[in-house]
């Protein structure tokens, strides 16, 4: 999906021409699978920086390693949307009666 | 053996502390490595607010009892649990119940600046109805920054049954039993409808966190052992929303099984069905009322609720998920707390497994053997449903209790006769004679009383032969 393959034109869209036609496809390709690799590299390594920060963890149970990065990954998004959350019951609540406010209130009790 | 006589054999993970009993009472050693983490948890008001709330067990700190081992900082002794039931022996609604309460206690620690280091199923145990949080020691004090580390054992004990029970099957809260550390996310994923991807929450907690899961087993030997990364306590509070908004979003199945609609479509008349609750509440004054009782195959408990007045801890064992479910949501707006709706299979009751086949006890080593067992249009299941003859019935019903009482269903009812409809009668010895001569090999029988015009007999007997 990434390493789309050259197409048998080149990006200007002129003509292939009759010589070097082979180095310029392999001068793309080899472009394309740098950069490719070094995108993975710094996405790699930006991860490696944010994980091995100065704690470890000191759980006594595995909290496996896929469920703290996806806490991690998930994290700004959950902070965000409970942000949210919070503001709109705030908005909402200023047009509510008392009555569905006790109520919601006995709901979250729960 | 290792472990130490009295400890139990389901506490040996947490080297904050572990349970032993000693003469008949349960006590908790903690440790002195979790001595920070208890302090704070006493002195901080945690504790106080989740036992007035009634989500954390409370106990009392003792310094009568010897401590179980060298590593012991205190004993506490904890209210004492009458029985203690297995989250593969709860329906739906105890489990979103007990799920639901395992969040709240973690976002009360979180306004402490504590947090749940684990969040098992098994930490919750249902008392007068109600579940609440057992394990004292399961609290730590946050590490700011660092990712929940309960967060997967959460997902895999709670989100994962609940779904898999109110958009598949019922019944597939038993894969729990097969489990032990929760259903594994990657198979919850496969086992879950498309439609269940629809699902916000449910599409970030279980597919992709699954998704993470299948990808850093991969590439573990990549990623580097010192974790921390950051997630604030926004986030913290954000992720804790979402797993309430996923659960609150859960509802039970909705469809019928047959046990649940057993009562809507007896053949009981009204009158007879009046007739047999004052027989079996007239038996019931006559056993012992400090003993438990044993509802097997109590349906949506109507018997149990009847059992348990007088404070009887009645445990109501049914093999119909849907029937479980229900005797619980009525026994919780009942406020019937002393009944405890069990999702027990009799021919495939909970067995003792786990570490060394011991972890998990039998449902049947965890009480007491003198109980009183409440049989009521169950005999003719076993015997001819199950091709158990009454001599094993007889053996079984001793196993659990001091006192019986039993309905015996004849072979002219209409139940039996419907059972028997495709089947070759091989059942000669089943009648009224027979049952009562096997039965007291093992029991001597105190009363008889017909049921109405029914046919049926009920019967009251205590163990042991004059």
């Amino acid at each position: 999906m990434w390493m789309r393959k050259p197409t048998e034109t080149p990006d200007d869209g002129n003509p292939p021409k009759a010589s070097g036609q082979s180095i310029d496809h392999r001068d793309i390709e080899m472009k394309s699978r740098y950069r490719w690799r070094r995108i993975r590299f710094i996405s790699l390594a930006l991860v490696a920086v944010a994980l091995a920060s100065e704690r470890s963890a000191h759980a006594y149970i595995d909290p496996g390693t896929g469920s703290y990065l996806f806490q991690i990954a998930v994290a700004s998004l959950a902070a965000a949307a409970f942000t949210i959350k919070v503001y709109w019951r705030r908005i909402r609540s200023i047009f509510r009666s008392s009555k569905e406010k006790r109520k919601e209130r006995e709901e979250s009790k729960q | 053996m290792s472990v130490p006589e009295g400890r139990d054999y389901g506490s040996f993970r947490d080297p904050a502390g572990h349970v032993f009993k000693r003469d008949g009472t349960l006590f908790r050693q903690v440790n002195s490595v979790y001595k920070a983490h208890y302090e704070r948890l006493m002195s901080s008001g945690l504790y106080d607010r989740l036992a007035s709330d009634g989500l954390l067990i409370p106990h009392a700190e003792t310094d009568d009892v010897e401590a179980d081992s060298d590593k012991s900082f205190k004993v506490l002794r904890p209210k004492q649990v009458p029985f203690i039931s297995y989250p593969y022996e709860w329906s739906f609604s105890q489990l979103h119940d007990a799920a639901l309460l395992t969040l709240r206690v973690q976002e009360t620690a979180l306004r402490f600046d504590m947090s749940l280091k684990d969040a098992t199923a098994f930490n919750v145990q249902f008392l007068g109805g109600k579940p609440v949080l057992i394990d004292t020691l399961s609290f730590e004090i946050v590490r700011p920054g660092e990712p929940w580390p309960a967060y997967r054992q959460f997902c895999r004990h709670f989100l994962a049954p609940l779904a898999l029970t109110s958009m598949v099957n019922a019944g597939l809260g038993r894969l729990a039993r097969l489990h032990l550390d929760g259903i594994p996310l990657d198979l919850t994923a496969r086992l879950l409808p498309l439609r269940a991807r629809l699902r916000p929450s449910l599409l970030s907690h279980i597919f992709l966190h699954a998704r993470f899961e299948t990808w850093a087993e991969k590439r573990s030997s990549r990623i580097p052992r010192e974790k921390g990364g950051s997630v604030s306590e926004r986030a913290r509070l954000g992720i804790l929303d979402s797993l309430r908004s996923s659960v609150r979003g859960m509802q039970s199945t909705p469809i019928r099984t047959v046990w649940s609609e057993y009562y809507r479509n007896s053949r009981y008349s009204a009158e007879a069905f009046h007739e047999k609750q004052r027989i079996v509440r007239e038996f019931l004054d006559q056993c012992p009322a400090d003993k438990p009782v044993w509802d097997l195959g109590a349906n949506i408990g109507l018997f149990s609720r009847m059992a348990s007045q007088g404070n009887r801890l009645t445990l109501s064992l049914d093999s119909d998920p849907e029937a479980v479910d229900q005797n619980y949501r009525i026994t919780k707006a009942e406020g019937a707390g002393n009944v405890l709706p069990l999702l027990v299979d009799l021919l495939n009751p909970s067995p003792s497994i786990g570490w060394n086949g011991r972890e998990r006890k039998s449902i049947f080593d965890r009480i007491r053997p003198d109980a009183t067992v409440l049989a009521l249009a169950l005999i003719h299941h076993l015997a001819i449903g199950q091709n158990l003859d009454f001599q094993k019935l007889a053996k079984f019903f001793r196993r659990l209790g001091g006192h019986l009482i039993v309905e015996f269903v004849p072979k002219e009812d209409s139940q039996v006769r419907r059972m028997l409809r495709f089947r070759d009668d091989i059942f000669k010895d089943y009648h009224e004679d027979h049952f009562r001569r096997e039965f007291e090999r093992e029991f001597t029988i105190l009363k008889k009383r017909s049921v109405g015009d029914t046919g049926r007999l009920l019967y009251l007997m205590q163990a042991g032969i004059p």
